[in-house]
């Protein structure tokens, strides 16, 4: 499946996504994204949970093996994810790209 | 210390609930444990705990629940108890607030699940208020005076309903708005 258009991706999604090019759990999750929005964006767990869910169903995230031991459960981004993401990134620098282009006009 | 308070919501009411349980934990009260119409209370630091409330879609026991719950734990969320689907929930404050839901699709989620709840609720009490009054009409046993009760429960219910309804359209006006 290619990055088709399918509209803008939460920001919960988006910031998934980007956490998950490294392995990580939920809560690590939560974390990461926190810290990188310098606190503004703030994912819940419940919202979480039922994002995760629904991204491994449509295989853009996988669960990893779970260590024995270990009764937390790591995610990590597969292939379409990885295409979803950059599809994503890129819609974003257009909006980026022609906000600015305008602004700078009326300096 | 400990202390036990009787309290009756509406089904309908739980944001109320919710309110209340975070005004005991704001003076020193958390909730430890729930019961029907009963609410349990352990001394805490004031401010110290945070609490919430979720209507599960399955029963807790349900393997689906059960995961979710256990992921909810890893993130340093406590189940303090639950009655029927309703699960009570709290988390120590620290940095920001405590919510279950961040975004507007999972908000919609949880209020679409307590709105199917009450509609099935209200629509057997009506029906079952309805066929009761009218047996006791048609002269049937006089013990069918208790579908007026079904009938009040009904009003009540429908109005809660009617509430939540314009709550959650006002909610999705943000969603021609914003992503």
């Amino acid at each position: 499946m290619a990055a088709e258009n399918i509209g803008a991706l939460t920001e919960a999604v988006y910031y998934i996504l980007l956490a998950l090019f490294e392995p990580m759990h939920g809560y690590g999750i939560m974390q990461n994204t926190e810290t990188l929005s310098e606190g503004r964006v703030r994912l819940a767990a419940g919202t979480l949970y039922g994002a995760l869910n629904t991204m491994v169903e449509r295989g853009w995230i996988r669960a990893l093996e779970e260590d024995e031991g270990s009764r937390k459960k790591e995610y990590k981004i597969t292939e379409i994810g990885k295409q979803i993401f950059e599809g994503e990134w890129k819609r974003l620098q257009e909006l980026v790209d022609n906000g600015r282009a305008v602004l700078e006009e009326q300096k | 210390m400990t202390k036990t308070i009787r309290k009756t919501f509406g089904v309908y009411e739980y944001d109320k609930e919710e309110i209340w349980l975070n005004e005991m934990a704001e003076q020193g009260w958390t909730l430890c444990g729930v019961g029907f119409l009963t609410y349990h209370f352990e001394q805490s630091e004031p401010g110290e705990y945070q609490i919430r409330m979720q209507l599960l879609e399955k029963s807790v026991h349900h393997e689906e629940s059960r995961k979710y719950l256990s992921f909810l734990e890893d993130t340093g969320i406590e189940k303090i108890g639950h009655v029927l689907r309703w699960v009570y929930f709290r988390k120590k404050r620290t940095g920001g607030d405590f919510e279950l839901f961040t975004d507007r699709k999972s908000i919609f989620r949880q209020m679409n699940e307590i709105i199917a709840t009450l509609t099935i609720i209200f629509v057997m009490n009506l029906t079952m208020g309805i066929s009761s009054i009218s047996v006791m009409i048609r002269g049937g046993h006089p013990g069918m005076v208790v579908g007026y009760f079904n009938l009040a429960a009904a009003a009540i219910l429908g109005w809660g309903l009617w509430k939540m309804l314009r709550k959650k359209r006002k909610l999705q006006q943000d969603d021609d708005l914003f992503e």
